[in-house]
């Protein structure tokens, strides 16, 4: 065999691997048809109050009525058995160049999705059923900088079933 | 010999190792199997800042193990696995998208496997993301 035979089979082989290793990454999987994502939630579907997710061990349940700190990266969830509206207040804390960012998402639809700073109240209209999450995706703590997002009156309200 | 009498010897080589990673995957996870139930993340962001991407996923009866992959522009990073015994829904971290000024798609595959050494990407979901200049 000689030298170039040798580099064409190390070719070969190296181009099944890297074939194999894309694979495995999921490169070759088509996406996720988006009907598909975050799927309405299994009935019966009893609207519950939205838990903390994230850098935790366990889904904390929101206070009601209360401010709650997200100090970490972290998301609440909640199903929401049909369309209706979200009501949230969101402020940033201090956060150096650039403020707390917020993600509400229901499905694959995104909500919200922006930087907050000052007190700030949204409504928002989730249009289908499927679990909402509002997350909080840029925690900075870099002393004395410590970027944190507050959430209060968090709730849903179902859009009333038609006659 | 020439490189033309060697071929056979590739193409064997080649079904062999294709062989054996199809033998090691070891049975498959259907992908209606593990559904992906939301993915947080911004899709409008500043260049060169790291943002978490948060996901929930929902799988069938059985033991699996879970892992993620975050990819962007090309390169993914693999997050920690974790062993769930089904059904159950699982929460949390799925990696960091940083990138720079542009339009860029990114991406979150999931992983799954039975007990076993073979992993299969069962679920992937896509979406853009725009980075502004960062002043």
């Amino acid at each position: 065999m000689t030298r170039g035979d040798g580099l064409a089979l190390l070719a070969a082989v190296a181009a099944t691997l890297a074939t194999a290793a894309a694979i495995d990454r999921g490169a070759a999987l088509p996406p996720v048809d988006a009907a598909r994502v975050a799927a309405a939630p299994p009935a019966p579907c009893p609207t519950a109050e939205p838990v903390l997710t994230g850098a935790l061990d366990a889904p904390v349940p929101l206070p009601a009525g209360d401010e709650i700190g997200l100090y970490t990266d972290a998301a609440l969830r909640f199903p929401a058995c049909g369309p209706g509206r979200l009501r949230l207040a969101a402020r940033g804390g201090r956060s150096g160049d650039h403020g707390a960012h917020l993600v509400v998402t229901v499905r694959d639809r995104v909500l919200w999705d922006g930087e907050v700073r000052e007190r700030r109240e949204l409504a928002l209209d989730v249009p289908v059923a499927g679990w909402v999450t509002i997350a909080f995706v840029n925690d900075l703590y870099r002393p004395p900088v410590d970027r944190n997002l507050y959430l209060d009156d968090v709730a849903f309200v179902p859009t009333p079933a038609g006659p | 010999m020439t490189w033309r009498a060697w071929l056979p010897t590739f193409l064997v080589l080649t079904s062999v190792l294709v062989g054996a990673l199809a033998w090691v995957r070891g049975r498959p996870v259907a992908p209606v199997d593990v559904e992906v139930l939301a993915v947080a993340s911004p899709r409008i962001l500043v260049a060169g800042e790291a943002y978490h991407v948060e996901a929930g996923i929902e799988v069938p009866a059985g033991r699996f193990e879970r892992r993620f992959y975050v990819c962007v522009r090309g390169r993914c990073v693999q997050s920690g696995r974790q062993r769930l015994d089904g059904p159950a829904e699982w929460w949390g971290y799925v990696g960091t998208i940083e990138v720079p000024e542009g339009r860029h798609t990114a991406g979150v595959t999931v992983h799954a496997r039975t007990v076993g050494p073979a992993w299969r990407p069962v679920a992937r979901y896509e979406w853009e993301v725009v980075a502004r200049d960062a002043r």
